[in-house]
Parts: structure tokens; C-alpha cells; sequence
């Protein structure tokens, strides 16, 4: 066995960590990433978790809810451990200030750092030989510059999550190599030794109504204007509501800018007067397809399904699963087979305030694959 | 004058993807979710500056160099933008 996944529902930190210990016992670990829950003291987790394991990189994030293989969890830790059969090689950066320009300069400073580490360019790195892994504070803002940085440096495909805070709002937390850091990000790149694969799936279908954005405050994630109106008089027309009632339309319609027939969700937050908030950003110009939400346990069992079918077997999932798609679960009762999907293949996952994969995007999964 | 910005994202996505069909497809991805949309342009439409200015800047952060792809008259129109 050359991945083993943990998870622990104890109450106290201090319990929690021999818990996922003793479940990944002497195993040797050269890589542990876990996801906790907010409510745990956050600089006590990041140091308990690497002092556990010792010499391994470990590294991880808060959440608002956690996925390990067959469940999903609530106010607890859940954990997956590499041994060198995985992973060949790995480097943990840390980005800090992410909230203001530095944040992009952080980028440029993290990729030399990976360059000095693999001893080549990140624009010469192999895509099928490398991945990385984004863990970006949630609450800050700042996904679309970083994710857009590290894309014009490299080819080299990332994926993760916005991290959370139990849905709090609060504060967000990474942790790497036992120190704990907010308002920034972690940037993980890995060299594997198996193949490996990444998958984004996300449950709507198009609607024929288009909207616009004619004008819009890029860095406030702000719709001003849809399709030359205001944008929640445009939104609700296409809709089909009154604007009164149009934000409990947000979950099961939101828009998405489409690209070859997929689209790049973008979820509404709250209308501003006459504006729209996004959970990530719309530039003017764009053009938004009206979505309407459909079976997420059926889809995300079928983009499994394909992904096992083109790899030939999985061995484990990193799952960076939108908090929108947990709350829609939550409300349809369905989280329990939302997990189920997932228990045969060892998973972790947890719900993040947006995931990353190429860009930033909403009400996704995206996941990292290991054959 | 009419299709140097076709040019300029095939140039873009060439000297990036170095042929790799995958690669290809996700810098279209990052080039739209930057605003600009590959499809929506061919050797018919117009040299607008704005965009032209815009994809020097994306060129820039790219890695990618139009010394090579573009004529002498092109490179010229793209300074004067």
C-alpha cells in the first residue's frame, strides 16, 4: 500500500493527531496532506501534525467541511499520506500577503524558489510529469491574479482549493512544515512517479440566455452592468423572477463563461444596490451563459467513472470541492451518497470557497487523480 | 489593416504549446479567461489597438517573443500602438 488515508471526528486537537497517527502507523510517509476543520486552534495543528510526522512534508488547510473516503465530514481532520512510491519529489512554497501586490510577486519568487529545487525552468517543466497543488486563503481575493501568474510562468497544470472557515468568514489558514500562515497561499509542486490526472467536473446545463457584462469593477468581483441594464434587473429577467426574489435563484442559476461547451462557473454572492457580486470575477466584455443546476451525485459518478476508464485504475483522489455544491447536497439530503461515490477509491477532499484549475471557478469539484 | 491579431494569438499558443495539442487547449483556456477569446478573431478582423496593446502585454507575461512571427511593417504598427 502506497497511500493510506486517515481521518479522526475527536473532539480536541490533541486527540486528533495520534488518532490519524495510529491510523497511519509506521507507514513511511514522504508526503502528508490533510484538511482540518476550522475549530481547531490553528497554529496547535500545524505543529502537531508535523511533529507526528516527522521528517515527511506536511502541509494542509482549514476548512468548511471534509471529505475522506465514502464521507463527508464535519469538524474534523482528515489526512492522506504518500510514500516515495508516489511521490518522486515535492516542494512546499509559501506566498504571503497575497491580499495586495506582493501576492503576484510571491508567484515569481515561489517559481524560482521550485526552479532552484528541480533545477529547471518552470516554462520547461513537463506537464505530464509535473503537478501542483494551489491551497489559497478564501477570503482573500486574490485567486484570479495568482492562478494567472502561475499560468503564464509554466505549463505545468494546478489544481486546489479556496480555503475555508467552517463557513465562519473569518480568518483562513494554510499550514506547511509546521507553521501556520493567513492571507496567503501554498503552492505545492509535485514530481510524481505514478501517472497521474486531473479532472474538474460541475453539474449544470446551458440555458439559452446570455448576459453581457457591459460594465463591471473587476477587483470588487462586481457586475454593474448585464447586457447594457443593471445587472439584477438583466439577471432577473433572464431568470424569470422579480428582483426582490432573484437571489434565491443564485445557487441553482448562476453563469458561466463557456469554453468548447464546459463551462467556467461563476456563482452570484449578494446584489449591491443595482450590482452583482461574484464569487470570482467577471471582466467586461465577457459573455455569460445562464446555468441551471442538475444531478451532481450522477455527474460527478460518471466523470469518475471516465477518468478510471481512461487511467485504467485510480489509487487516490484530492478532492477540492465547492462549498455551494456541499450546501446543495446538505439541502437535498444527498451528502451520504455524494461520499459514497467515493468508497472504493482512497479520497480526501474538503469544501473550499472556490477551486482552482487553470483559473478560478465556483460551484466546481476539481480533483487531483493518482493511478 | 486586418489580421494581426489572429496572428498574434496563433503565435502565442505556437511558441507556448510547441505543438502539443494540450497545451494548446489550455493556453485558449488562460488567454479567455484573461478576456480575450481565440475564436472570435481570424485574418478578417480588425488591427484594434486596444487588443493588439493587450495581447503585447499577455505576449510579455507569456514568455513569448513576435520577433520572429511578425513582419517588419507589423512589428512597427505594434510599437506605434
Amino acid at each position: 500500500m502506497n497511500i493510506i488515508t486517515a481521518e479522526s471526528t475527536k473532539d480536541i486537537i490533541e486527540d486528533i493527531v495520534p488518532d490519524i497517527k495510529l491510523q497511519i502507523g509506521d507507514f513511511d510517509a514522504k508526503m502528508v496532506l490533510f484538511f482540518a476543520s476550522a475549530k481547531f486552534d490553528p497554529a496547535q495543528t500545524a505543529e502537531k501534525m508535523q511533529h507526528a510526522f516527522g521528517e515527511s512534508l506536511v502541509f494542509g488547510c482549514s476548512t468548511a467541511g471534509e471529505i475522506v473516503s465514502g464521507q463527508m465530514l464535519k469538524n474534523s481532520v482528515v489526512a492522506m499520506a504518500f510514500n516515495s512510491e508516489i511521490i518522486g519529489e515535492a516542494k512546499i512554497e509559501v506566498v504571503e500577503n497575497i491580499k495586495d501586490e506582493s501576492g503576484v510577486k510571491g508567484i515569481d519568487k515561489a517559481f524560482a524558489a521550485f526552479e532552484n529545487y528541480f533545477e529547471m525552468p518552470m516554462r520547461a517543466l513537463d506537464f505530464q510529469n509535473y503537478v501542483g497543488i494551489a491551497l489559497i486563503d478564501g477570503l482573500s481575493g486574490a485567486e484570479e491574479g495568482l492562478m494567472d501568474r502561475i499560468g503564464d510562468l509554466t505549463n505545468v497544470l494546478f489544481v486546489g482549493g479556496s480555503v475555508g472557515d467552517d463557513l465562519k468568514f473569518e480568518t483562513t489558514y494554510v499550514y506547511a512544515n509546521g507553521k501556520v500562515y493567513t492571507n496567503a497561499a501554498l503552492l505545492v509542486l509535485i514530481k510524481p512517479k505514478v501517472n497521474f490526472g486531473l479532472l474538474k467536473t460541475q453539474s449544470f446545463c446551458q440555458l439559452p440566455q446570455k448576459l453581457v457584462a457591459t460594465k463591471v469593477n473587476e477587483f470588487e468581483r462586481t457586475v454593474i452592468e448585464f447586457n447594457n441594464k443593471p445587472a439584477v434587473v438583466a439577471y432577473a429577467e433572464a431568470v424569470g423572477s422579480s428582483v426582490e426574489e432573484v437571489s434565491s435563484r443564485f445557487m441553482v442559476n448562476p453563469v458561466g463563461l463557456m469554453i468548447d461547451d464546459e463551462p467556467y462557473v461563476r456563482s452570484p454572492q449578494q446584489i449591491k444596490g443595482n450590482n452583482m457580486v461574484f464569487y470570482c470575477n467577471v471582466l467586461e466584455g465577457m459573455e455569460l451563459t445562464l446555468l441551471e443546476s442538475g444531478d451532481i451525485i450522477g455527474d460527478t459518478r460518471v466523470a469518475i467513472e471516465e477518468k478510471q476508464k481512461e487511467m485504467g485504475s485510480i489509487s487516490a483522489i484530492i478532492n477540492f470541492h465547492c462549498i455551494l455544491r456541499t450546501l446543495e447536497l446538505e439541502k437535498k439530503g444527498l451528502t451520504g451518497s455524494y461520499g459514497e461515490i467515493f468508497s472504493d477509491i482512497p479520497t480526501i477532499g474538503f469544501s473550499t470557497y472556490g477551486e482552482e484549475y487553470i483559473g478560478h471557478v465556483n460551484q466546481t469539484s476539481t480533483m487531483l487523480v493518482f493511478e | 489593416m486586418a489580421g494581426k491579431i489572429k496572428k498574434m494569438i496563433d503565435t502565442i499558443i505556437e511558441q507556448r504549446s510547441k505543438g502539443s495539442g494540450i497545451i494548446a487547449g489550455t493556453i485558449k483556456v488562460k488567454l479567455i479567461l484573461k478576456g480575450i477569446n481565440p475564436d472570435n478573431f481570424n485574418h478578417q478582423s480588425n488591427d484594434n489597438p486596444l487588443i493588439i496593446n493587450q495581447l503585447d502585454k499577455f505576449a510579455k507575461d507569456f514568455g513569448v517573443d513576435f520577433g520572429s512571427s511578425l513582419s517588419e511593417n507589423e512589428k512597427r504598427f505594434s510599437i506605434w500602438t
